[in-house]
């Protein structure tokens, strides 16, 4: 087996070579102890096998950062057989600085000039046999994007494989320094194979403390002192600082490389990423461009993808159907819990799925904007006015995620925080994410907006949908300014990279496995909850007074039944209690499933089903006969009866539910943001499974009367509610999390628990008590909905302005007892 | 001077890296080396980050970080 | 004027879908067609507005009861039944599509 591992900085086109190298079949882990993604595959050449890792991109070897000691530790830990060094050949002055770290690791090195096709609309003519020539290792040409190159990779990984006893450790002379690399050198005692000593000591008189800790744990009698030694003598001796003089020399390196290999046909001239900057970063196109980009967005993501619901959802109900058939038979009112658990579940999965063809188009779109380079210009735009927040220009990405504008998920939003270096920007970026717009809390708005703002639903809808970012920069720099103060930060440093086409290939590949994220973790642990959820409202259940009222009922409805069909000549099949059951599951069922059935050629499929499992009901249910059409309207009614009953007992069941219980238990504090235990069962079980909230909400409310009501305006009449309430309600959900999955997603990247309690209590607690607040500021005044809403929405909006005029405190030193 | 008083589009070379061993660091590593020739692209809309062109590529960096470097006119 | 304005604004920000909108019909063959309507997440449709339009006029309207259904004697020609279910998204279905 080779262990081939791809090193390369940022933008070099790296991910693209090895979607290009591993197809699909990328097994991604974590690197051990850290949340950084460990991208590997497994793949087959010429008799060899290939194990390729795809190291973290890296501008240097030497730095601080968490990316740049995962590499450096996988290459001294797991010492691979070949690095192959992803080039950006436009850019060799810069990208080759890595490629001289690499060589002098000892471990041969395969040169990859990726990105040929814009280093040739640069005018730039490489000789890549020259560059082979004066570095000694092979050197291979290729256009990632294009999906040229895989062939010729591979190639060289096995002929260098092939030839590596040959292989002498690449060496640059640097002069003034070799004294002391000598020095260092023979003070190391043991074997660094396959790596040279000499490495490590240049990488221990850069100060590399990785390094320094690597060589101590294996010759505990390395002392450190020599390095301060030479450091000092190098100091005193040249004026010159060992780190600064080191990368200069690398520098010159890569630019010798440059001059000697490279003819520039089109020196002075403009490129095209240029020309796109022009416009892009135009101090007055900028923002109504980024705007315009974000409305597509909306288009597209949303709007397009309800449309492809439409398709979708069939299969979803279809699904749905068959599992109510394989479900034992309800009798009547009276439905076996495992049927109605099934069905619960069902639901659940289903209004979660249902979602994947949206979440699909948005995330492939923001994937097109992250390769195609126009992400950094964004984090460009705002890095100013994140900054001012504690955040950073690149929590953009994860809080476009979140939901800005359209609405999002958090789930992949925060798992999208990883990219961000600055600790304490990344810390607040994911404790704002779940204060964005999330898309499954929608149509619990919808259905207080219809109930009681029906004419101003535009508006409510607007300042619903934007005073989330207020209040996501609101948290970020209460955050950063007291609980993350002592959080290190980074310098901010980003590459505008040039311009490309995205791969169609990497596009879905990305965006497919951001869906995969969201399958995984909000389907999954949503249905985990869904269950405790089901067991919540379920118990104890409805009380025997009313059990016996329903008993009755069922009783009265049978006789009706009976009385209409006595004289038909079917009557021997439907004369007991049961047969009758049996015939009123058989027309639901059929009906449910006719429902789902749209062409001429389903029905009749459906029909031949249904005539198989019993005739006489089929006959009964679709026959022209008089006798049949007359139990036909009997059964309808006896239908809607049912259906009736079931409403009801679902209500009694809620009430007395042990849900219900909790939601009564807290109401004594609830009670004065206006939220009785009904609204208080409404946010526990959305909460827990975000997508059957507003069922929940809505069966609370439904009028058992055959009133024609909808349920919003069931719920304005009935309900007792005034917009007051509502407009508190809606405020109180926009405030308080998301849903448990993105919780759990939090403990995940922060690695710790209390961040993850503190992400769950301190939005209730806030959330709660800005919601008393208002509602008796509110009631006092006599505010109507509206105003209510339009001062919480200034407030927050001036308070996100105001805050954004405080400076910023950063901590700038260390040391003492203190740890980290 | 400093990186950070440059005006838009003019050309410097880089004498002198200052701040701590951490910014100093990441200056390296992203090409900002003494002796190095540099030209401002373009201030931000919003007047900061600054985009300047070195050693051949684009890279976006904050006032805060650019008054660490000291330049000289071309 | 200015509710037009804002009503813009509200479809321009509104992330106004949050659910699919379902309709389904049948003929039931007695000369009478029953509509059926839906949410994906499990809310109820009782209530909400359904029309039956034919050449541009609407000839039939009302709302789905409380079995979220709407049941109306089937017009003669050609006809598209409309599930209006607000935030200006509609359901509809073609005669042609509904079979008995």
């Amino acid at each position: 087996m080779i262990k081939v591992a791809l090193a390369g900085q940022p933008n070099s086109g790296k991910s693209t070579i090895f979607n290009l190298l591993s197809g699909v079949y990328q097994h991604i882990a974590n690197y051990p102890g850290v949340t950084v993604d460990k991208k590997s595959a497994f793949l087959e050449h010429k008799e060899h096998s290939l194990e390729i890792v795809d190291l973290p991109g890296t501008y240097s070897f030497s730095s601080y950062s968490l990316e740049e000691r995962v590499a450096k530790e996988f290459i001294i830990d797991e010492k691979p057989d070949i690095v192959v060094n992803i080039v950006d050949a436009s850019n060799i002055k810069r990208s080759m600085y890595l490629t001289f770290s690499l060589l002098e690791a000892g471990i041969p090195v395969v040169v990859v000039l990726n990105m040929m096709d814009i280093a040739a609309d640069y005018g730039l003519e490489i000789d890549s046999k020259k560059i082979s020539d004066m570095l000694g290792v092979k050197v291979v040409t290729t256009s990632g994007s294009k999906g040229e190159g895989k062939e010729k990779i591979l190639d060289a990984i096995v002929e260098t494989y092939n030839k590596s006893s040959q292989y002498r450790a690449f060496e640059i002379n640097y002069e003034e320094l070799e004294p002391s690399i000598q020095i260092v050198e023979e003070k190391i005692s043991y074997d660094t194979a396959p790596l040279t000593k000499r490495w490590y000591a240049i990488k221990a008189l850069e100060q590399d403390s990785q390094v320094i800790e690597k060589i101590k744990s294996e010759d505990s009698s390395f002392d450190e002192v020599i390095i301060k030694d030479q450091e000092e003598f190098f100091h005193s001796t040249y004026d010159k600082d060992i780190n600064q003089f080191l990368a200069t020399f690398r520098y010159d390196s890569a630019d010798i490389i440059f001059h000697k290999c490279v003819v520039e046909h089109k020196k002075g001239e403009i490129s095209t990423s240029q020309k796109i900057d022009k416009i892009v970063l135009n101090k007055f196109l900028a923002f109504p461009i980024l705007a315009l980009i974000m409305f597509a967005f909306y288009q597209l993501a949303i709007v397009g993808g309800y449309k492809i619901t439409d398709y979708t959802w069939p299969i979803l109900a279809a699904f749905k159907n068959m599992v109510i058939s394989v479900m034992p038979e309800a009798d009547m009112a009276t439905i076996p819990m495992i049927s109605d658990f099934a069905i619960w579940m069902v639901n659940s999965v289903n209004a979660l799925l249902n979602y994947i063809p949206i979440f699909f188009i948005l995330f492939a779109l923001i994937a097109i904007m992250e390769d195609s380079g126009y992400m950094p210009r964004i984090a460009f735009l705002l890095d100013r006015v994140f900054r001012k927040f504690g955040l950073h220009g690149q929590s953009t990405l994860p809080l476009i995620l979140g939901g800005a504008f359209t609405g999002g998920c958090a789930v992949p939003g925060i798992m999208a925080t990883k990219g961000i270096a600055d600790e304490r920007a990344r810390m607040a970026t994911i404790l704002a994410v779940p204060y964005m717009n999330c898309l499954a809390k929608v149509p619990f708005y919808t259905l207080l907006l219809g109930a009681f703002f029906v004419s101003e639903m535009g508006i409510m809808m607007f300042m619903v949908s934007t005073v989330t970012l207020f209040i996501a920069l609101i948290v970020a720099k209460v955050l950063t300014s007291t609980v993350l103060v002592n959080r290190q930060t980074t310098p901010f440093m980003m590459e505008l990279p040039t311009y490309h086409i995205p791969t169609l290939k990497g596009v879905l590949i990305t965006a497919w496995q951001r869906v995969w994220i969201y399958i995984k973790k909000v389907v999954t642990i949503v249905m985990a909850v869904a269950v405790v959820l089901f067991v919540m409202l379920e118990f104890p259940g409805v009380d025997s007074k009313v059990q016996e009222q329903i008993a009755q009922e069922e009783q009265k409805a049978l006789v009706s039944f009976d009385k209409s069909v006595s004289k038909t000549s079917f009557y021997s099949d439907i004369d007991s209690r049961d047969k009758v059951s049996s015939l009123l599951n058989f027309y639901d069922l059929y009906r449910a499933k006719r429902m789902n059935s749209s062409t001429s050629e389903a029905v009749a499929k459906l029909d031949s089903e249904f005539e198989a499992k019993n005739s006489i009901f089929f006959e009964i249910i679709r026959g022209d006969s008089k006798d049949a059409k007359a139990i036909n309207k009997a059964l309808r009614n006896l239908s809607k009866d049912r259906n009736r009953l079931l409403r009801q007992i679902k209500e009694e069941k809620i009430s007395n539910s042990l849900l219900g219980s909790v939601g009564k238990a807290v109401e004594s504090v609830t009670q004065y943001a206006g939220f009785d235990w009904k609204i208080n069962i409404a946010f526990l079980s959305s909460f827990a499974a975000r997508e059957s909230a507003v069922a929940t909400l809505g069966s609370i409310y439904e009028n058992n009367k055959a009133d024609n009501l909808r349920a919003e305006e069931a719920m304005a009449q009935n309900s007792g509610y005034t917009p007051i309430h509502a407009v508190i309600m809606i405020i109180f959900m926009i405030l308080t999390p998301p849903c448990i999955a993105s919780m759990i997603v939090i403990k995940l990247q922060t690695g710790k628990y209390r961040w993850m309690v503190f992400a769950i209590m301190f939005p209730i607690t806030v959330g709660l008590g800005l919601s008393i607040l208002l509602f008796n500021l509110a009631n006092s005044y006599a505010w109507s909905g509206l105003e209510t809403m339009i001062y919480f929405y200034i407030s927050m909006a001036l308070t996100a302005i105001t805050l954004g005029f405080l400076p910023n405190k950063s901590i700038n030193w260390k040391g003492g007892f203190a740890t980290k | 001077m400093s990186l950070n008083e440059v005006k838009e589009g003019k050309s410097c070379i880089i004498k002198k890296l200052g701040g701590d061993r951490k910014i100093i660091q990441k200056f390296l590593d992203m090409g900002f080396v003494p002796n190095s020739h540099l030209k401002l692209v373009r201030n931000a809309p919003l007047q900061d980050p600054i985009e300047v062109n070195i050693k051949g590529y684009n890279i976006a960096i904050r006032r805060s970080e650019a008054a660490h470097i000291e330049v000289e006119k071309l | 004027m200015s509710k037009k304005i804002f009503f813009t604004l509200g479809l321009l920000s509104s992330f106004a879908f949050g659910h699919t909108a379902l309709m389904s019909c049948f003929d039931n063959g007695d000369g009478s067609v029953t509509c059926e309507g839906g949410f994906s997440d499990g809310s109820s449709a009782s209530g909400t507005n359904f029309r039956v339009e034919q050449g541009g006029n609407t000839i039939i309207e009302g709302r789905f009861d409380e079995d979220s259904e709407f049941t109306f004697d089937k017009p003669d020609g050609g006809y598209i039944a409309i599930f209006d279910a607000g935030e200006g998204h509609q359901v509809k279905v073609d005669s042609k599509n509904i079979v008995e």
